[in-house]
């Protein structure tokens, strides 16, 4: 079955970063396109995202994913394009600009809906943000090893609940798909077939699969909890099998990465850069 | 000699929270440093409970109410959790997919010697000597959930292995390898606990009895949560206990037996070369028959034509590298070969899950090329039986689970009842009817999966390790049934590592090795060529080995046990 969401050995660059580094990138750049709205600085953050991703050859499938979320987003971006209609929600844009209307109703309940120049801005930027946020985290994902995470965080006496919840976290997704591709195979070979025109009927079609899917990740966690205990997970002391040094290169992204991430939210928090 | 008790279980009994029923009862059992222990017992007869009582999974994991002590190198489990017996107790899950956390094969090996705070030279030592002996070498790279079942139980006693306990506990450990892996696995481990004191104790549900039973010093026989027989192999084999449980015998013991009963002068025995003897002073002398084969000649069309197919994983891994196969209309054709051969790959390209990524690659099912049918279209053709059943079963209960693809397939509402009473009957599923599969254990399951895909009717289907992990009597159960549906025009595929059942059922036989088909043809012809056997890591039937040994009947490649008693009723005086 092929790789989804999950480590796979490559011998890259980004590879051979060691964790530290590559989880202060990602979460640098998780955390500022978590927090702009703004496309001129949400767009280079996916355009780095995209590089890394690039640089540590993360299989084109996994941006079909993104395609397939943008898609699923749609219907919420509508909604939010044409109730974002009311310039006082923009403290940045000059106000001439984002209340520039194309068109504008007034619905009884809901009110004014429309869209405006405003509304399109905010809308890019939430139908943006989510992908440019897997594209940062695709590349660490894809580049360290769950072992080699464990390596660099034990260093630092993390306790070991934590460390479960992220083993959790790092099989999660790649599980889920798994088990749901599984789960569809199977059901596909029992003629199972959601295409209707009812509703109704979809939405019970895809009950078999929601059942098995949530029966499956219930028991994955426990599992995980009891293989991992098996395996003396927790158990004190962890010795890495592999010495992870910091390379000159790692320390000097390390220091550009922070450097550029506190002039980031200095500015965002003094000047409002990168809201709208 | 060292007369030291590394585990003692002093009358242990177990209620599981919510059961009222105890699923074990009054164990007492002591266990030797170095031993090999076999813990022998049909489905649901205790044997994974005891297990995982030894590791403390059982209460830590699984509540239930425990009575009596079970202690393990001087340590009461029950005082302690999980992670501290680790050091103590190696357990391997008979699920090996759940077991492996780590992102590379290397990784997983090395994850639990980490945790026990080794130096990173020695975690490295074991890994690579684990590595070598688990036939994992060239795949250290590999993510563990990309590889196939039986690579994944491999390392799943791998990086137990690799801890390298006192104590290793293990369920069913070799049901998903190759014949040649599980002998592999069982000569390694028996040469841990002679040269290193190293305890062993597996489970076994019987269908791995010819490989498992002799390496055991000793076997215990559980039934309903109890021990009823505590002996050496032999003991135990010749006082018939594991018949009357559910077990089954190897098939050299069941030869033995029924030789006797037919008045012949032998003896029910576990070793080859002792019964060889034996029949070697019956056969001294008289003529033996050469065994008449019928050669079918096939008429028609394939119902199944694979051309030049192959299949390349985005990974890169080349799964199938340009197979051609061809399935004829009542065929029981059994497909073999090592772990990670392209077996599976090739029964998801018949169904239509998996497309060939060669443009010129064609699969042909009842006429029509598959390459533009949908998946709904073909499973009226041809259908695939999972090797876990737990993969393909999504309903509450049995009848719903049943009536899922006829309802699906829009049979409609009589037509679907009929089918679902129909199952119900041929699987012996009534009693079970209104169940739920959950709670359900596993040889029921077993039966659930076959009937829920013959409810889609098909005219071909490919059934995937049928009796792994089952008991003999419902092994036998399948088979049976399966046979019947044969006779009864089903075209019929099997997927096994199990050679005394291909040899038994399946009058021709695939093999194929690594993405390729190696050999295609009669059964007793390729099981006879020892060239290709030796490559795709098989073994014969234990019986055809047999027959080997014994120089007049050397001659006779016996697939059967009932081959095998015709040849005695034909010997001429």
């Amino acid at each position: 079955m092929a790789v989804f969401f999950e480590y796979q050995y490559r011998n890259t660059i980004y590879h051979r970063l060691h964790p530290l580094t590559k989880m202060v990138i990602t979460l640098s750049l998780f955390i500022l396109a978590g927090l702009y709205w703004d496309l001129r600085l949400l767009a280079p953050i996916g355009l780095l995202g995209l590089a890394l991703s690039y640089i540590s050859k993360v299989p084109t499938r996994w941006f079909l994913a993104i395609l397939g979320i943008m898609i699923f987003l749609i219907p919420f971006l509508v909604i939010g394009v044409v109730t974002q209609v009311n310039p006082l929600l923009f403290r940045v844009y000059p106000r001439e600009l984002v209340s520039q209307e194309f068109f504008a109703l007034e619905l009884p309940i809901i009110g004014k809906v429309g869209v405006t120049w405003g509304g399109l801005l905010w809308g890019l930027a939430f139908e943006l943000r989510i992908p440019i946020i897997l594209l940062c985290i695709y590349p660490f994902i894809y580049s360290t090893s769950f072992n080699d995470l464990v390596n660099a965080l034990s260093r630092y006496r993390i306790p070991y609940q934590l460390l479960f919840v992220l083993m959790v976290a790092y099989r999660f997704v790649p599980i889920t798909v798994r088990e749901t591709m599984t789960i569809i195979t199977a059901l596909r070979l029992r003629g199972w077939d959601v295409s209707s025109r009812n509703p109704r009927i979809v939405f019970q079609r895809f009950l078999p699969l929601a059942f098995s899917l949530i029966r499956t990740l219930v028991k994955m966690i426990d599992e995980v909890n009891t293989a991992a205990r098996i395996r003396a997970f927790g158990a004190g002391k962890y010795t890495p099998v592999r010495q992870l040094e910091m390379s000159p290169l790692d320390k000097a992204l390390i220091l550009a990465t922070l450097a550029l991430f506190g002039t980031a939210i200095y500015f965002l928090l003094t000047s409002n850069i990168g809201m709208i | 000699m060292d007369e030291r008790y590394i585990v003692e279980i002093d009358n242990y009994s177990l209620t599981f929270l919510g059961q009222t029923e105890k699923a074990l009862r009054n164990i007492d059992i002591k266990v030797k440093e170095g031993e090999v222990v076999g813990i022998l017992g049909a489905t649901g007869a205790g044997k994974t409970s005891l297990l995982l009582s030894l590791n403390g999974v059982i209460p830590n994991d699984m509540p239930a109410i425990q009575e009596g002590r079970i202690t393990v190198n001087n340590i009461n489990v029950m005082e302690h959790d999980v992670t501290d017996m680790a050091r103590h107790v190696g357990v391997v899950l008979d699920t090996p997919d759940t077991q492996l956390l780590a992102s590379t094969v290397f990784d997983d090996i090395a994850f639990g010697p980490s945790n026990l705070g080794l130096d990173s030279t020695e975690i490295l030592r074991r890994v690579e000597h684990v590595l070598e002996v688990s036939r994992l070498k060239g795949k250290e790279l590999r993510n563990p959930l990309q590889l196939s079942g039986g690579e994944q139980q491999n390392l799943a006693i791998a990086g137990v292995l690799a801890m390298d306990p006192p104590v290793l506990a293990l369920d069913e450990p070799i049901s998903m390898l190759d014949p040649v892996g599980k002998e592999t696995v069982m000569t390694l481990l028996r040469s841990i606990a002679k040269e290193r004191k190293r305890t062993i104790i597996m489970t076994e549900s019987g269908s791995d009895l010819e490989v498992t039973l002799t390496y055991f010093d000793r076997v215990i026989v559980l039934s309903n949560g109890e021990v009823v027989a505590d002996g050496s192999p032999e003991e135990i084999v010749y006082s018939g206990i594991l018949e009357r449980v559910g077990v089954g015998e190897p098939q050299v013991t069941t030869f033995m037996r029924r030789l006797q009963s037919e008045k012949y002068p032998v003896k029910p025995t576990l070793d080859i070369n002792i019964a060889a003897s034996m029949l070697a002073e019956i056969v001294d002398g008289r003529s033996v028959e050469p065994i008449h084969e019928n050669h079918h000649i096939h008429a028609g069309e394939p119902v199944l034509k694979m051309e030049n197919v192959r299949h390349v994983y985005p990974t890169g891994v080349e799964a199938l590298k340009g197979v051609s196969l061809e399935i004829y209309q009542g065929e029981m054709v059994g497909i073999v070969g090592s772990n990670g051969s392209g077996k599976t790959t090739l029964c998801m390209h018949a169904v239509g899950v998996l497309k060939p990524t060669n443009p010129d690659g064609r699969v042909i099912v009842m006429g029509h090329d598959t390459r533009k049918m949908k998946i709904k279209e073909i499973i009226k053709h041809i259908n695939y039986v999972y090797q876990l059943p737990d993969n393909m079963l999504f309903q509450e209960k049995v009848v719903d689970e049943i009536a899922f693809a006829p309802q699906m397939m829009g049979f409609g509402k009589d037509k679907t009842a009929k089918i679902v009473d129909e199952m119900l009957d041929l699987f012996w599923l009534r009693e079970y009817a209104d169940s739920y599969i959950f709670y359900l254990p596993r040889n029921i399951k077993r039966l659930l999966s076959l009937a829920c895909v013959l409810a889609t009717r098909p005219s071909i289907i490919m059934v995937d390790e049928p009796t792994t992990g089952l008991d003999r009597g419902t092994a036998e159960k399948v088979m049976k049934i399966l046979h019947r549906l044969n006779r009864e025009g089903l075209t019929i595929v099997l997927i096994s590592h199990n050679m005394e059942l291909v040899g038994s059922y399946c009058r021709r036989v695939v093999v194929m090795d690594s993405g390729n088909i190696i050999a295609d043809g009669p059964t007793r012809k390729i099981f006879s060529d020892k060239e290709i056997m030796a490559k795709a890591n098989l073994r014969p039937p234990q019986i055809m080995s047999l027959f080997k040994d014994v120089p007049a009947l050397s001659q006779l490649s016996v697939l059967s046990l009932e081959e095998a008693l015709g040849v005695f009723r034909r010997l001429s005086m």
